[in-house]
Protein backbone atom coordinates (compact mmCIF):
# COMPACT_ATOMS: atom_id res chain seq x y z
CA UNK A 1 0.00 0.00 0.00
CA UNK A 2 2.87 2.09 1.01
CA UNK A 3 4.49 1.41 -2.39
CA UNK A 4 1.47 2.94 -4.53
CA UNK A 5 1.40 5.92 -2.52
CA UNK A 6 4.90 6.39 -3.14
CA UNK A 7 4.56 5.84 -6.77
CA UNK A 8 1.28 7.92 -7.24
CA UNK A 9 2.83 10.91 -5.39
CA UNK A 10 5.56 10.87 -7.84
CA UNK A 11 3.98 10.68 -10.83
CA UNK A 12 1.63 13.64 -9.29
CA UNK A 13 4.57 15.54 -8.67
CA UNK A 14 5.79 15.40 -11.91
CA UNK A 15 2.70 16.20 -13.05
CA UNK A 16 2.27 19.14 -11.54
CA UNK A 17 5.87 20.25 -12.56
CA UNK A 18 5.00 20.07 -15.91
CA UNK A 19 2.11 21.77 -15.24
CA UNK A 20 3.55 24.60 -13.53
CA UNK A 21 6.23 25.02 -15.81
CA UNK A 22 3.63 25.53 -18.82
CA UNK A 23 1.95 27.87 -17.53
CA UNK A 24 4.09 30.61 -15.56
CA UNK A 25 5.22 32.18 -18.34
CA UNK A 26 1.71 34.12 -18.57
CA UNK A 27 2.44 36.22 -15.82
CA UNK A 28 3.52 39.26 -16.15
CA UNK A 29 4.81 41.67 -13.13
CA UNK A 30 7.30 44.23 -12.77
CA UNK A 31 8.26 44.13 -9.51
CA UNK A 32 8.52 40.82 -8.14
CA UNK A 33 9.69 40.24 -4.68
CA UNK A 34 8.78 36.75 -4.59
CA UNK A 35 10.29 34.05 -6.55
CA UNK A 36 8.96 30.53 -6.81
CA UNK A 37 10.72 27.93 -7.99
CA UNK A 38 11.92 23.76 -9.40
CA UNK A 39 14.97 22.45 -9.75
CA UNK A 40 17.20 19.31 -10.36
CA UNK A 41 20.54 18.59 -9.45
CA UNK A 42 22.83 15.58 -10.61
CA UNK A 43 25.62 14.69 -8.03
CA UNK A 44 29.05 14.72 -9.53
CA UNK A 45 31.13 14.23 -6.78
CA UNK A 46 30.83 13.30 -2.80
CA UNK A 47 29.02 10.62 -0.86
CA UNK A 48 25.75 11.12 -2.14
CA UNK A 49 26.84 10.43 -5.72
CA UNK A 50 27.56 6.90 -4.54
CA UNK A 51 24.08 6.23 -3.76
CA UNK A 52 21.98 8.45 -5.63
CA UNK A 53 21.96 10.21 -9.30
CA UNK A 54 19.57 13.16 -9.43
CA UNK A 55 17.50 15.32 -7.10
CA UNK A 56 14.29 17.03 -7.73
CA UNK A 57 13.05 20.19 -5.61
CA UNK A 58 11.37 23.33 -5.21
CA UNK A 59 12.62 26.56 -3.72
CA UNK A 60 11.23 30.02 -3.06
CA UNK A 61 13.17 33.22 -2.75
CA UNK A 62 11.78 36.33 -0.94
CA UNK A 63 13.89 39.69 -2.33
CA UNK A 64 14.29 41.36 1.52
CA UNK A 65 16.64 44.48 0.40
CA UNK A 66 17.38 45.72 -2.89
CA UNK A 67 19.73 48.16 -4.94
CA UNK A 68 20.04 49.03 -8.85
CA UNK A 69 22.11 45.61 -9.97
CA UNK A 70 22.09 43.87 -6.41
CA UNK A 71 19.33 41.92 -4.46
CA UNK A 72 19.90 40.13 -1.16
CA UNK A 73 17.33 37.24 -0.79
CA UNK A 74 15.93 35.00 2.21
CA UNK A 75 15.82 31.51 0.72
CA UNK A 76 14.58 28.12 1.24
CA UNK A 77 14.21 24.96 -0.86
CA UNK A 78 12.93 21.67 -0.40
CA UNK A 79 14.84 18.60 -2.21
CA UNK A 80 14.75 14.64 -2.68
CA UNK A 81 16.65 12.26 -4.77
CA UNK A 82 15.01 10.75 -8.24
CA UNK A 83 16.90 6.72 -9.17
CA UNK A 84 18.19 6.05 -5.42
CA UNK A 85 18.15 2.34 -5.33
CA UNK A 86 17.27 1.56 -1.72
CA UNK A 87 18.00 4.55 -0.62
CA UNK A 88 16.33 7.91 -0.23
CA UNK A 89 16.74 11.31 0.41
CA UNK A 90 15.22 14.93 2.03
CA UNK A 91 17.62 17.77 1.82
CA UNK A 92 15.77 21.04 3.38
CA UNK A 93 17.36 24.33 3.21
CA UNK A 94 16.51 27.83 5.01
CA UNK A 95 19.22 30.47 4.14
CA UNK A 96 20.43 34.13 2.31
CA UNK A 97 21.37 34.97 -0.61
CA UNK A 98 22.54 37.25 -3.18
CA UNK A 99 22.38 38.10 -6.75
CA UNK A 100 24.20 40.57 -8.78
CA UNK A 101 23.12 41.53 -12.70
CA UNK A 102 26.35 41.00 -14.69
CA UNK A 103 25.35 42.20 -17.84
CA UNK A 104 22.41 43.07 -20.40
CA UNK A 105 21.56 40.72 -22.57
CA UNK A 106 18.58 41.45 -25.28
CA UNK A 107 17.16 43.96 -22.59
CA UNK A 108 17.55 41.22 -19.97
CA UNK A 109 19.96 40.67 -17.01
CA UNK A 110 22.47 37.97 -16.94
CA UNK A 111 22.91 37.39 -12.85
CA UNK A 112 25.34 35.58 -10.66
CA UNK A 113 23.46 34.32 -7.43
CA UNK A 114 25.34 32.83 -4.07
CA UNK A 115 23.43 31.21 -1.35
CA UNK A 116 24.35 30.35 2.05
CA UNK A 117 22.31 28.33 4.71
CA UNK A 118 21.49 26.01 6.74
CA UNK A 119 20.43 22.15 5.88
CA UNK A 120 18.46 19.76 7.52
CA UNK A 121 19.49 16.06 5.48
CA UNK A 122 17.50 12.88 5.96
CA UNK A 123 19.26 9.77 4.72
CA UNK A 124 16.57 6.38 4.84
CA UNK A 125 18.37 3.34 3.44
CA UNK A 126 16.58 -0.25 3.25
CA UNK A 127 18.78 -3.44 2.78
CA UNK A 128 17.75 -6.80 1.62
CA UNK A 129 19.79 -8.94 3.86
CA UNK A 130 19.29 -13.01 3.81
CA UNK A 131 16.60 -13.34 6.77
CA UNK A 132 14.63 -9.92 6.19
CA UNK A 133 14.66 -6.23 4.65
CA UNK A 134 16.49 -3.93 7.52
CA UNK A 135 15.70 -0.16 7.33
CA UNK A 136 18.11 2.45 8.43
CA UNK A 137 17.34 6.55 8.95
CA UNK A 138 20.21 8.95 9.57
CA UNK A 139 19.41 12.55 10.32
CA UNK A 140 21.91 15.12 9.96
CA UNK A 141 22.22 19.43 10.01
CA UNK A 142 25.08 20.99 8.40
CA UNK A 143 25.44 23.92 5.54
CA UNK A 144 24.36 24.15 2.00
CA UNK A 145 26.05 26.63 -0.38
CA UNK A 146 25.50 26.88 -4.10
CA UNK A 147 26.80 29.30 -6.99
CA UNK A 148 24.49 30.04 -10.06
CA UNK A 149 24.67 31.79 -13.41
CA UNK A 150 20.99 32.74 -14.65
CA UNK A 151 19.34 34.98 -17.00
CA UNK A 152 16.04 36.05 -17.07
CA UNK A 153 14.64 34.44 -19.61
CA UNK A 154 11.30 36.03 -20.00
CA UNK A 155 9.83 39.09 -17.72
CA UNK A 156 9.15 37.00 -14.91
CA UNK A 157 10.72 33.89 -15.38
CA UNK A 158 14.83 33.34 -14.33
CA UNK A 159 16.94 30.38 -15.38
CA UNK A 160 20.06 29.55 -13.58
CA UNK A 161 22.32 26.81 -13.99
CA UNK A 162 25.42 26.36 -11.11
CA UNK A 163 27.06 24.11 -8.37
CA UNK A 164 25.29 23.10 -5.29
CA UNK A 165 26.97 21.56 -2.38
CA UNK A 166 25.31 19.40 0.34
CA UNK A 167 27.14 19.95 3.23
CA UNK A 168 30.69 17.40 3.29
CA UNK A 169 28.06 14.75 1.60
CA UNK A 170 27.70 15.79 -2.39
CA UNK A 171 28.22 18.22 -5.08
CA UNK A 172 25.53 18.62 -7.67
CA UNK A 173 25.42 20.69 -11.04
CA UNK A 174 21.98 21.90 -10.75
CA UNK A 175 19.71 23.78 -12.88
CA UNK A 176 16.41 25.36 -12.11
CA UNK A 177 13.58 27.89 -13.63
CA UNK A 178 11.96 30.20 -11.28
CA UNK A 179 8.70 32.20 -11.70
CA UNK A 180 8.98 36.07 -10.19
CA UNK A 181 5.84 37.98 -9.04
CA UNK B 1 -6.43 45.62 -16.44
CA UNK B 2 -7.57 42.62 -18.09
CA UNK B 3 -4.23 41.11 -17.81
CA UNK B 4 -3.89 42.11 -14.14
CA UNK B 5 -6.77 39.74 -13.35
CA UNK B 6 -5.90 37.11 -15.69
CA UNK B 7 -2.37 37.35 -13.58
CA UNK B 8 -4.00 37.53 -10.06
CA UNK B 9 -5.98 34.10 -10.76
CA UNK B 10 -3.17 32.53 -12.24
CA UNK B 11 -0.88 33.69 -9.76
CA UNK B 12 -3.07 32.30 -6.63
CA UNK B 13 -4.47 29.19 -8.61
CA UNK B 14 -0.39 27.79 -9.34
CA UNK B 15 0.74 29.05 -5.64
CA UNK B 16 -1.57 27.20 -4.67
CA UNK B 17 -0.38 24.32 -6.34
CA UNK B 18 2.69 25.07 -6.18
CA UNK B 19 2.44 24.87 -2.13
CA UNK B 20 0.34 21.11 -2.66
CA UNK B 21 3.67 20.37 -4.34
CA UNK B 22 5.84 20.96 -1.81
CA UNK B 23 3.63 18.62 0.21
CA UNK B 24 3.66 15.74 -2.36
CA UNK B 25 7.58 16.48 -2.62
CA UNK B 26 8.18 16.37 1.63
CA UNK B 27 5.55 13.22 1.42
CA UNK B 28 6.92 11.67 -1.43
CA UNK B 29 10.87 11.26 0.55
CA UNK B 30 9.20 10.28 3.65
CA UNK B 31 7.97 7.15 2.26
CA UNK B 32 10.74 3.99 3.28
CA UNK B 33 12.54 3.33 -0.08
CA UNK B 34 11.77 0.11 -1.62
CA UNK B 35 14.69 -2.40 -0.74
CA UNK B 36 16.10 -3.36 -4.25
CA UNK B 37 15.84 -7.57 -4.98
CA UNK B 38 18.38 -9.40 -4.59
CA UNK B 39 18.48 -12.99 -5.04
CA UNK B 40 18.36 -15.10 -2.03
CA UNK B 41 21.94 -16.82 -3.43
CA UNK B 42 23.34 -13.48 -3.43
CA UNK B 43 22.19 -12.28 0.05
CA UNK B 44 24.88 -11.26 2.78
CA UNK B 45 23.74 -11.65 6.46
CA UNK B 46 24.97 -12.42 10.12
CA UNK B 47 26.94 -15.29 10.85
CA UNK B 48 25.45 -17.86 12.93
CA UNK B 49 26.13 -17.86 16.58
CA UNK B 50 26.80 -21.42 16.96
CA UNK B 51 29.61 -24.05 15.22
CA UNK B 52 28.58 -27.06 13.32
CA UNK B 53 30.62 -29.83 14.97
CA UNK B 54 31.38 -32.47 12.42
CA UNK B 55 29.88 -35.89 13.42
CA UNK B 56 33.15 -37.62 13.86
CA UNK B 57 34.57 -34.64 15.98
CA UNK B 58 32.63 -33.65 18.39
CA UNK B 59 34.53 -30.36 20.07
CA UNK B 60 35.60 -30.50 23.74
CA UNK B 61 37.60 -28.49 26.28
CA UNK B 62 40.30 -31.06 26.39
CA UNK B 63 40.36 -31.33 22.58
CA UNK B 64 40.41 -27.64 22.17
CA UNK B 65 43.58 -27.33 24.70
CA UNK B 66 45.24 -30.02 22.84
CA UNK B 67 44.90 -28.70 19.80
CA UNK B 68 45.96 -25.01 20.49
CA UNK B 69 48.94 -26.62 21.95
CA UNK B 70 49.86 -28.73 18.40
CA UNK B 71 48.78 -25.07 16.93
CA UNK B 72 51.64 -23.32 18.85
CA UNK B 73 54.41 -26.14 18.78
CA UNK B 74 57.20 -26.20 16.57
CA UNK B 75 57.52 -29.91 17.31
CA UNK B 76 55.25 -30.55 13.96
CA UNK B 77 58.05 -29.30 11.43
CA UNK B 78 61.06 -31.16 10.52
CA UNK B 79 63.58 -28.63 11.60
CA UNK B 80 61.47 -28.41 14.55
CA UNK B 81 61.25 -24.60 13.56
CA UNK B 82 57.84 -23.66 12.19
CA UNK B 83 54.63 -23.86 14.14
CA UNK B 84 51.14 -23.58 12.58
CA UNK B 85 51.35 -19.99 14.46
CA UNK B 86 54.41 -18.99 12.78
CA UNK B 87 52.38 -18.34 9.71
CA UNK B 88 48.74 -17.81 11.14
CA UNK B 89 49.57 -15.77 14.61
CA UNK B 90 46.55 -13.93 16.45
CA UNK B 91 48.02 -10.85 16.70
CA UNK B 92 47.57 -10.55 12.66
CA UNK B 93 44.63 -12.09 12.50
CA UNK B 94 45.58 -15.19 12.55
CA UNK B 95 46.87 -14.72 9.00
CA UNK B 96 50.15 -12.69 8.50
CA UNK B 97 51.29 -9.59 6.82
CA UNK B 98 53.63 -10.37 4.26
CA UNK B 99 52.57 -11.24 0.82
CA UNK B 100 53.69 -15.18 0.85
CA UNK B 101 54.94 -17.18 3.69
CA UNK B 102 58.22 -17.78 4.51
CA UNK B 103 58.38 -21.12 6.21
CA UNK B 104 60.88 -23.83 6.78
CA UNK B 105 64.04 -22.27 7.87
CA UNK B 106 62.85 -18.39 8.50
CA UNK B 107 63.02 -16.20 11.26
CA UNK B 108 60.79 -13.65 12.87
CA UNK B 109 57.46 -12.84 13.04
CA UNK B 110 55.23 -11.73 9.61
CA UNK B 111 57.12 -8.36 8.40
CA UNK B 112 59.17 -9.09 10.21
CA UNK B 113 60.41 -12.40 9.17
CA UNK B 114 63.53 -13.23 7.16
CA UNK B 115 64.86 -16.20 5.43
CA UNK B 116 63.20 -19.66 4.90
CA UNK B 117 61.56 -21.33 2.24
CA UNK B 118 59.42 -19.12 0.48
CA UNK B 119 55.73 -20.59 0.28
CA UNK B 120 53.48 -19.94 -2.92
CA UNK B 121 50.53 -18.72 -1.82
CA UNK B 122 49.28 -16.11 0.79
CA UNK B 123 48.30 -17.10 4.31
CA UNK B 124 44.54 -16.85 4.81
CA UNK B 125 43.31 -16.51 7.99
CA UNK B 126 41.91 -19.05 10.47
CA UNK B 127 39.51 -16.52 11.69
CA UNK B 128 36.10 -18.45 11.22
CA UNK B 129 37.11 -21.39 8.95
CA UNK B 130 34.13 -23.22 11.37
CA UNK B 131 31.86 -21.74 9.08
CA UNK B 132 33.61 -22.95 5.48
CA UNK B 133 30.52 -24.11 2.89
CA UNK B 134 28.36 -22.06 5.34
CA UNK B 135 25.12 -20.76 2.51
CA UNK B 136 22.78 -18.12 2.86
CA UNK B 137 20.71 -20.89 4.55
CA UNK B 138 23.11 -21.09 7.42
CA UNK B 139 23.48 -25.07 7.18
CA UNK B 140 26.72 -26.74 6.10
CA UNK B 141 28.69 -29.69 6.74
CA UNK B 142 31.74 -29.46 8.38
CA UNK B 143 32.82 -32.90 6.95
CA UNK B 144 31.80 -31.61 3.19
CA UNK B 145 33.24 -28.09 2.51
CA UNK B 146 36.28 -26.25 1.02
CA UNK B 147 39.76 -25.11 2.41
CA UNK B 148 42.58 -23.40 1.02
CA UNK B 149 43.27 -21.02 -2.12
CA UNK B 150 42.41 -23.83 -4.53
CA UNK B 151 39.40 -25.71 -2.25
CA UNK B 152 41.89 -29.02 -2.59
CA UNK B 153 41.11 -29.93 1.03
CA UNK B 154 37.01 -30.62 2.33
CA UNK B 155 37.56 -30.03 5.99
CA UNK B 156 39.36 -28.47 8.69
CA UNK B 157 40.42 -32.28 9.73
CA UNK B 158 42.14 -32.87 6.25
CA UNK B 159 43.48 -29.52 6.04
CA UNK B 160 44.96 -29.36 9.29
CA UNK B 161 48.00 -32.01 8.38
CA UNK B 162 48.33 -30.43 4.77
CA UNK B 163 51.52 -27.79 6.42
CA UNK B 164 52.59 -30.91 8.13
CA UNK B 165 53.26 -32.71 4.50
CA UNK B 166 54.02 -29.70 2.52
CA UNK B 167 58.45 -29.22 2.29
CA UNK B 168 57.87 -25.40 1.98
CA UNK B 169 55.73 -24.44 4.84
CA UNK B 170 57.04 -27.28 7.44
CA UNK B 171 58.60 -30.40 6.82
CA UNK B 172 61.23 -29.42 5.19
CA UNK B 173 63.84 -32.65 4.17
CA UNK B 174 63.93 -34.31 7.35
CA UNK B 175 62.06 -36.45 6.05
CA UNK B 176 59.76 -37.74 2.96
CA UNK B 177 55.98 -36.59 2.85
CA UNK B 178 54.66 -40.27 3.23
CA UNK B 179 56.36 -40.56 6.60
CA UNK B 180 55.92 -36.50 7.87
CA UNK B 181 52.44 -38.14 9.75
CA UNK B 182 53.97 -41.00 11.27
CA UNK B 183 57.30 -39.26 12.73
CA UNK B 184 55.29 -35.90 13.77
CA UNK B 185 53.03 -39.26 15.82
CA UNK B 186 56.49 -40.56 17.48
CA UNK B 187 57.69 -37.38 18.46
CA UNK B 188 54.17 -36.52 20.05
CA UNK B 189 54.17 -39.85 21.88
CA UNK B 190 57.59 -39.50 23.57
CA UNK B 191 56.06 -36.40 25.26
CA UNK B 192 54.72 -37.22 28.32
CA UNK B 193 52.70 -34.11 28.60
CA UNK B 194 50.74 -34.86 25.39
CA UNK B 195 50.06 -38.48 26.03
CA UNK B 196 48.21 -37.40 29.11
CA UNK B 197 46.69 -34.33 26.88
CA UNK B 198 45.80 -36.97 23.79
CA UNK B 199 44.03 -39.31 26.38
CA UNK B 200 41.86 -36.43 27.79
CA UNK B 201 40.76 -35.18 24.50
CA UNK B 202 40.32 -38.92 23.34
CA UNK B 203 40.36 -41.07 25.73
CA UNK B 204 42.48 -43.20 27.79
CA UNK B 205 45.31 -45.76 26.42
CA UNK B 206 45.42 -43.32 22.69
CA UNK B 207 47.52 -43.86 19.86
CA UNK B 208 48.56 -40.57 18.67
CA UNK B 209 48.57 -41.01 14.86
CA UNK B 210 47.88 -38.52 12.44
CA UNK B 211 43.89 -38.78 12.83
CA UNK B 212 43.97 -37.86 16.21
CA UNK B 213 46.25 -34.46 15.82
CA UNK B 214 44.03 -33.66 12.97
CA UNK B 215 40.89 -33.91 15.15
CA UNK B 216 42.48 -31.92 17.86
CA UNK B 217 43.56 -29.21 15.37
CA UNK B 218 40.48 -28.80 13.74
CA UNK B 219 38.92 -28.43 16.69
CA UNK B 220 40.98 -25.67 17.88
CA UNK B 221 40.93 -23.95 14.75
CA UNK B 222 37.06 -24.89 14.92
CA UNK B 223 36.78 -22.24 18.15
CA UNK B 224 38.60 -19.35 16.97
CA UNK B 225 35.49 -17.38 15.82
CA UNK B 226 35.07 -13.75 15.35
CA UNK B 227 30.84 -13.46 14.44
CA UNK B 228 30.46 -10.44 16.35
CA UNK B 229 30.97 -7.51 13.75
CA UNK B 230 29.09 -4.86 13.72
CA UNK B 231 27.62 -5.69 10.58
CA UNK B 232 26.65 -9.09 12.52
CA UNK B 233 24.52 -7.06 15.12
CA UNK B 234 23.46 -4.96 12.61
CA UNK B 235 21.65 -7.51 10.93
CA UNK B 236 20.60 -9.39 13.77
CA UNK B 237 18.42 -6.33 14.09
CA UNK B 238 20.25 -3.09 16.08
CA UNK B 239 20.48 -0.77 13.22
CA UNK B 240 22.62 1.77 15.34
CA UNK B 241 25.55 -0.82 14.62
CA UNK B 242 26.47 0.60 11.55
CA UNK B 243 27.59 3.87 10.56
CA UNK B 244 26.13 6.26 8.06
CA UNK B 245 28.89 5.62 5.19
CA UNK B 246 28.80 1.79 6.14
CA UNK B 247 25.60 1.80 5.26
CA UNK B 248 25.83 3.23 2.10
CA UNK B 249 28.93 0.90 1.85
CA UNK B 250 27.11 -1.85 2.28
CA UNK B 251 24.10 -0.73 -0.47
CA UNK B 252 26.69 0.21 -3.00
CA UNK B 253 28.38 -3.22 -2.35
CA UNK B 254 25.05 -4.95 -3.50
CA UNK B 255 24.31 -2.77 -6.18
CA UNK B 256 27.57 -2.98 -7.69
CA UNK B 257 26.99 -6.81 -7.85
CA UNK B 258 29.97 -8.01 -5.13
CA UNK B 259 27.83 -10.19 -4.02
CA UNK B 260 27.78 -12.19 -6.93
CA UNK B 261 30.68 -13.55 -5.53
CA UNK B 262 31.05 -12.61 -1.93
CA UNK B 263 27.72 -13.81 -0.69
CA UNK B 264 26.12 -15.58 2.27
CA UNK B 265 27.43 -15.22 5.85
CA UNK B 266 30.90 -15.58 5.16
CA UNK B 267 30.65 -13.03 2.02
CA UNK B 268 31.85 -16.01 -0.22
CA UNK B 269 30.03 -18.52 -2.40
CA UNK B 270 33.72 -20.22 -1.40
CA UNK B 271 33.62 -21.18 -5.67
CA UNK B 272 37.01 -20.73 -7.99
CA UNK B 273 36.99 -17.44 -10.09
CA UNK B 274 39.83 -16.01 -12.43
CA UNK B 275 40.35 -12.49 -12.03
CA UNK B 276 43.29 -11.99 -13.49
CA UNK B 277 45.34 -10.73 -10.65
CA UNK B 278 48.78 -10.46 -11.49
CA UNK B 279 52.04 -12.72 -10.50
CA UNK B 280 53.91 -12.28 -7.61
CA UNK B 281 57.52 -11.28 -8.61
CA UNK B 282 58.97 -13.35 -6.47
CA UNK B 283 57.78 -16.57 -7.53
CA UNK B 284 59.99 -18.22 -10.06
CA UNK B 285 57.30 -20.24 -11.53
CA UNK B 286 53.61 -19.15 -12.27
CA UNK B 287 51.06 -20.21 -9.90
CA UNK B 288 48.27 -20.88 -11.80
CA UNK B 289 45.93 -22.21 -9.06
CA UNK B 290 43.41 -24.54 -10.54
CA UNK B 291 42.90 -23.28 -14.36
CA UNK B 292 44.37 -20.04 -13.37
CA UNK B 293 41.29 -20.04 -10.77
CA UNK B 294 41.37 -19.72 -6.97
CA UNK B 295 38.85 -20.07 -4.20
CA UNK B 296 36.89 -16.27 -3.27
CA UNK B 297 37.77 -15.10 0.02
CA UNK B 298 36.13 -14.31 2.82
CA UNK B 299 35.68 -10.42 3.70
CA UNK B 300 35.80 -11.00 7.40
CA UNK B 301 38.32 -9.67 9.25
CA UNK B 302 40.18 -8.22 6.42
CA UNK B 303 41.94 -5.21 8.31
CA UNK B 304 43.74 -7.65 10.04
CA UNK B 305 44.55 -9.99 7.09
CA UNK B 306 46.50 -8.23 4.43
CA UNK B 307 48.00 -8.22 2.19
CA UNK B 308 45.09 -9.18 -0.41
CA UNK B 309 44.53 -12.37 -3.11
CA UNK B 310 46.30 -15.47 -3.13
CA UNK B 311 49.54 -14.22 -3.81
CA UNK B 312 49.37 -11.36 -1.54
CA UNK B 313 50.13 -8.54 -4.43
CA UNK B 314 47.56 -6.29 -3.47
CA UNK B 315 48.70 -4.61 -0.15
CA UNK B 316 45.98 -1.94 1.14
CA UNK B 317 42.21 -2.91 1.24
CA UNK B 318 41.72 0.29 -0.98
CA UNK B 319 43.69 -1.06 -3.62
CA UNK B 320 41.93 -4.76 -3.04
CA UNK B 321 38.33 -2.39 -4.10
CA UNK B 322 39.67 -0.70 -6.16
CA UNK B 323 41.25 -3.75 -7.85
CA UNK B 324 38.18 -4.23 -9.66
CA UNK B 325 38.07 -1.05 -11.77
CA UNK B 326 41.53 -1.71 -13.55
CA UNK B 327 41.43 -5.42 -14.63
CA UNK B 328 40.41 -7.12 -17.17
CA UNK B 329 38.48 -9.92 -15.58
CA UNK B 330 38.45 -12.87 -16.88
CA UNK B 331 35.01 -14.42 -14.70
CA UNK B 332 31.60 -14.62 -16.16
CA UNK B 333 30.74 -13.09 -12.17
CA UNK B 334 33.02 -10.86 -11.49
CA UNK B 335 32.62 -9.36 -15.34
CA UNK B 336 29.26 -8.12 -14.83
CA UNK B 337 30.23 -5.88 -12.06
CA UNK B 338 28.77 -2.55 -12.06
CA UNK B 339 31.50 -0.85 -10.38
CA UNK B 340 32.12 2.86 -9.67
CA UNK B 341 35.34 3.86 -8.54
CA UNK B 342 33.45 6.25 -6.45
CA UNK B 343 32.18 3.38 -4.54
CA UNK B 344 35.59 2.62 -2.92
CA UNK B 345 35.71 4.75 -0.25
CA UNK B 346 32.03 3.71 0.82
CA UNK B 347 33.04 0.14 0.33
CA UNK B 348 36.24 -0.08 2.21
CA UNK B 349 34.33 1.62 4.75
CA UNK B 350 31.50 -0.71 5.23
CA UNK B 351 34.27 -3.49 4.55
CA UNK B 352 35.85 -2.83 7.66
CA UNK B 353 32.20 -2.99 9.97
CA UNK B 354 33.23 -7.04 8.86
CA UNK B 355 35.62 -6.62 11.40
CA UNK B 356 35.18 -8.86 14.66
CA UNK B 357 38.67 -8.07 16.94
CA UNK B 358 37.20 -10.26 19.77
CA UNK B 359 39.13 -13.57 19.08
CA UNK B 360 40.96 -15.75 21.31
CA UNK B 361 44.92 -13.60 20.81
CA UNK B 362 46.22 -15.24 24.31
CA UNK B 363 49.70 -16.65 23.80
CA UNK B 364 50.96 -19.94 25.25
CA UNK B 365 53.93 -18.93 27.39
CA UNK B 366 55.37 -22.55 26.64
CA UNK B 367 54.61 -25.95 24.53
CA UNK B 368 54.71 -29.21 25.96
CA UNK B 369 57.74 -29.93 23.95
CA UNK B 370 59.90 -27.47 25.55
CA UNK B 371 60.39 -25.61 21.76
CA UNK B 372 60.18 -22.43 21.77
CA UNK B 373 56.44 -21.44 21.50
CA UNK B 374 55.16 -20.71 17.87
CA UNK B 375 58.99 -21.91 16.59
CA UNK B 376 61.21 -19.46 15.44
CA UNK B 377 59.10 -16.38 15.21
CA UNK B 378 61.36 -13.78 17.78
Amino acid sequence: MMKLECVWSKQSLIGILFLLLSVIGYSQNETSKFQLGIHSGYFVAGDFKTTYDAMLGVDAEYVFYKKPKMNYLLIGSVATDIGGKGASLLAINMGIGARYDLISLWKKPVFIQLNVGGLYLREQFSTQLIKENIASTFSEFGVQGAVYVGYKILRDINFRIGVNQYNNKGTAIEVGVSYLF
Amino acid sequence: MYIHIIKNEWTSKYLLQYIKMCCLLIIFSSCTPEAEYIPIDDRIGALPKIIIDPINNPTSPEKIALGRALFWDPILSGNKDVACVTCHHPSKGYAEHIDLSLGVGGRGLSENREGGTLVKRNAPTILNTAFNGIGVTGTYDPLNTVMFWDNRSISLEEQSLGPILSMEEMRGDVYTEENAVAIVSERLSDIPVYVTMFNAAFGTNTIINGDKISKAIAAFERSLVANNSRFDQYARGNTAALTQEEVRGMNAFVEAKCTACHSGPMFTDFELHDLGVPDNSKLAIVDDGINGKFRTPSLRNLPQTGPYFHNGTIKTLRDAVGFYNRIEINDDAARELNFDGDMIDSIVAFLQALNDDDFDKTIPESVPSGLPVGGNIQ
